[in-house]
């Protein structure tokens, strides 16, 4: 099978994948307790009608499939409808947030890789030595750390004790340089533990290329250590940093749940949560959904640059 | 607004649940181009006050729109949009409005207004604050009215503080409220960003004349002396009290109990605290045995550790609870009342607790250890009140309870469906009250209200307790009002269908140095009502620093 083919399988195969995530999405969401309509009369005493239009309006008083339908139709056109707590549209709330968690994913994930790949490579090279096992027991300590607490501790060291940077963000467009300065503890926080991830991968996917025969005969060569690891070692090993890396995408944006509400950052996560407290069912559908298809691709994505990186491999 | 809730009929506001907000600022002093950075501690969701079920919403427009009259720090009423409110007949008020009062769109405020604001609750989330007593209003100029109740309101005027007053135009839809609120009030609306921040600005033509003398003796300025209000949107309360002890924030409303021994210990920090409407209590559910014997209820009652409760959960602040009115009240309730409660049916009594509860196991022939629960929400403090009751219970030979924690809607639902009173899990719940003493005893005492009409979990039913509920709402005289009450609690408290705990504090904790005269206003979303409050001689400038 030709790498064409085996992309176009594996992007069908998504579809039923997609579907199943929408039917989930639907179904866990109507699982919470509670109704819209619970939130709009916070649990007073309405009269039928009020309520019964309140459930008209939600479609509740439709079969459940029916529901599922009518959603479904309406996603697949991109219209989230609106939200319950105002007349603003999912689909407007949603933008506006999505930049914010981006960015801040964004940035992690790029301390992650610099700090990660860098690290695993010098543990590897340096096995058995102090760097090594110093990586290991920081790297462990970065996966173990919940990120919330490390958030608060950041925050209490940078901002209240040193007083080095805000507490909250500054109030400034997203990609003003203020902006960004303040993104970097909060991406810190994000990225600790796929940093350590990424660490512990890249070490030992190199231990293992630098076990390789190749190894031996391009030292032979005469080329020197540096050329070896770099040019030849680190492009074999980043295939499985690779693939995982896509993977961590979806670590990212669960993350942010936390990471954007330690940091009053107004992102996805921030938007989901508070959308879940007030049964802002629509909100909810659409961001699980979104965030759902999003680890969907990444997987897809890193399948395909597994295969297209390593041309051994089957399909 | 309003500066005060009416929680009657309304939902268990659980204390703590709604959320902290707090102000902040750069300094400039108190002219022009100062900002006040404030914080709310979680996102406005409504402009509306007709569709606003949360807290933050209601805290979020109170300066930006008035009501007719406003309740101040004590609790007194005070015209604002109104200049007198008199009472015809039983069921008719006559209502004279300010003149030259305009909205912030540039229109004059007049009675149609004013009826136009009444009218559109009807069939929305809100209905309730208006449809309890509004029955009919008669426009007579165009700066009075009458308004005509369905039956006699006892507390008509601290209702009409909850209505904060928008533009008829609202209501024909010529105005739409969802792009962003408008009213009367000191500040005008001026940037939403969701999440991030809400933004008012000072509104230089507010009514307000300037007459009469601040507290301190200096006059009250025409208009705010802060320029500009910007609320941050700061949602983890730890993260709350980190902006404020890094100056990235001046004031922090409702900071967690165990940070406030820190912040007062921080000289750069004022912590100011005043009692708060609103009370802690144990529910028992009167269908299950053994609660449904009186003997067992008091019994547990008397081992509920109230002073230990407060010191070391709540970190000294707070009062015991022995009846439900908040000592916030006091025309309707008193310090030795409440210790004569305490002495006859709830205070710490180990000892006596033993002899009730040995009596209530034999009178129900049920061999102890009775094994229960305790449900609570996850909000810290509560868990932790709750662990102390558990652990004072098991500590008899009667009890083997333990401890069950649930997510706050999960919960909510929970104890407020339908057969709350056939659980076998006792329910440790906030309540919080506003002004009018209806507001502590109705939705959780009135027979009407048991799950799930509204909030009594426990089920509780006494025909003499609801007459008299009843009729007190009816009574415009105070003296006999509060005779009613007294009356209602007696027989409440003696019944024990739950167990009072604690009556809860509110606190503020602002940066010395920039906010001066804050004043602490001791209801729910009346936060920010010492920004500035003109009919109760109180507003907030910055300082130095």
């Amino acid at each position: 099978m030709s790498l064409r083919r085996y992309v176009l399988r594996r992007t069908l195969l998504t579809l039923p994948i997609l579907f199943g995530v929408s039917v989930l999405t639907f179904s866990l969401v109507k699982l919470l307790p509670g109704t819209p309509v619970d939130y709009v009369l916070q649990f007073q005493e309405a009269t039928p009608e009020l309520r019964a239009s309140l459930r008209a309006q939600y479609h509740l008083d439709e079969p459940l499939w029916r529901q599922y339908l009518l959603w479904l139709n309406d996603v697949l056109h991109l219209d989230f409808g609106d939200r319950v707590v105002s007349d603003r549209s999912v689909r407007a709330a949603i933008a506006e947030r999505l930049p914010e968690t981006l960015v801040l994913g964004g940035v992690a994930f790029l301390i992650a890789l610099l700090v990660g790949v860098p690290a695993g490579v010098l543990a590897a090279v340096r096995r058995g030595t102090l760097v090594d096992e110093g990586s290991r027991v920081v790297a462990l300590a970065g996966i173990a750390t919940p990120n919330f607490w490390l958030g608060l501790l950041l925050i209490l060291l940078f901002g209240v004790h040193l007083n080095l940077v805000s507490v909250i963000p500054p109030i400034a467009p997203l990609f003003a340089p203020e902006s960004l300065a303040f993104l970097v503890l909060p991406a810190i926080t994000l990225g600790t533990a796929s940093a350590a991830l990424f660490t512990r991968l890249t070490r030992s996917a190199v231990t293992e290329q630098l076990r390789q025969e190749y190894v031996r005969t391009a030292r032979a060569k005469g080329l020197d250590e540096r050329t070896v690891v770099v040019k030849h070692v680190l492009r074999n090993s980043l295939i499985s940093v690779v693939t995982v890396a896509a993977v961590q995408v979806a670590f990212l944006l669960d993350g942010a749940v936390v990471i954007e509400r330690v940091f009053s950052w107004p992102g996805l996560g921030r938007l989901l949560v508070r959308a879940i407290l007030q049964r802002d069912f629509p909100v909810v559908q659409a961001v699980v959904l979104l965030v759902a298809t999003a680890v969907v691709l990444a997987n897809l994505l890193a399948d395909v640059l597994y295969a297209w990186l390593d041309p051994r491999i089957a399909y | 607004m309003p500066p005060f809730t009416t929680s009657r009929r309304r939902l268990l506001r659980w204390v703590g649940a709604a959320g902290a907000a707090g102000l902040a600022g750069c300094a400039g002093g108190s002219g022009d181009g100062s900002e006040l950075v404030a914080t709310l501690g979680a996102d406005v969701s409504t402009y509306d006050p007709t569709q606003a079920n949360d807290t933050t919403s209601r805290k979020a427009f109170g300066l930006v729109y008035e009501p007719l009259v406003s309740v101040d720090f004590e609790g007194t009423v005070r015209p604002t949009l109104a200049t007198a409110v008199d009472q015809r007949d039983d069921r008719t008020w006559r209502i004279s409005l300010r003149e030259g009062v305009t909205f912030h769109d540039g229109s004059d405020l007049t009675a149609a207004d004013v009826v136009a604001t009444f009218e559109r609750y009807e069939g929305t989330p809100r209905e309730s604050d208006v449809y309890l007593w509004y029955d009919d209003a008669t426009i007579r100029d165009d700066y009075t009215l009458d308004v005509t109740l369905s039956e006699p309101y006892a507390p008509f005027q601290l209702s009409l503080g909850g209505v904060p007053i928008v533009p008829e135009a609202a209501a024909t839809d010529a105005l739409d409220l969802s792009n962003g609120p408008v009213g009367t009030g000191p500040y005008a609306f001026d940037t939403h960003e969701p999440d991030r921040l809400y933004r008012l600005v000072r509104n230089d033509d507010h009514w307000y004349g300037g007459e009469g003398e601040a507290d301190d003796g200096d006059g009250v300025p025409d208009t705010p002396p802060i320029e500009t209000l910007t609320f941050r949107i700061i949602v983890e309360q730890s993260s709350q009290v980190a902006a404020l002890r890094a100056g990235d924030i001046d004031l922090a409303n409702n900071p967690p109990a165990d940070a406030v021994a820190d912040l007062r210990a921080d000289d750069a920090i004022t912590v100011s605290e005043r009692l708060a409407g609103g009370f802690e209590m144990l529910v028992f559910p009167l269908a299950t045995s053994p609660f449904s014997n009186r003997d067992v209820r008091e019994g547990i009652a008397r081992l509920v550790p109230r002073q230990e409760i407060i010191d070391s959960v709540y970190g000294g602040i707070g009062q015991p609870a022995y009846a439900p009115i908040s000592p916030l009240l006091s025309d309707y309730t008193s310090e030795s009342f409440l210790q004569e409660m305490g002495e006859e049916y709830m205070r710490y009594d180990p000892e006596q607790a033993r002899e009730l509860l040995e009596r209530g196991f034999s009178a129900l022939d049920i061999s102890p250890p009775y094994e229960t629960t305790i449900v609570t929400n996850e909000t810290g403090d509560r868990v932790r009140w709750a662990q102390l009751v558990r652990d004072e219970l098991n500590r008899t030979d009667y009890f083997d309870v333990s401890l069950e924690q649930f997510e706050w809607n999960t919960y909510v639902g929970r104890v407020l469906a339908g057969d709350s009173h056939r659980s076998d899990a006792m329910m440790a719940l906030g309540w919080s009250g506003g002004w009018d003493p209806d507001t502590y005893l109705r939705s959780v005492f009135h027979g009407e209200q048991s799950t799930p009409s509204c909030c009594n979990a426990a089920h509780y039913a006494n025909d003499e307790v609801d007459r008299l509920l009843d009729e007190a709402l009816t009574v415009y005289d105070t003296a006999e009002r509060r005779e009613l009450y007294e009356q209602a609690q007696r027989r409440i408290v003696s019944d024990a269908p739950v167990a009072f705990v604690r009556f809860g504090t509110r606190i503020e904790a602002f940066r010395s140095d920039t906010v001066e005269g804050f004043r602490t206003y001791p209801l729910d979303s009346g936060e920010f009502t010492a920004i500035y409050a003109p009919w109760a001689n109180t507003y907030t400038s910055l300082g130095g620093g």
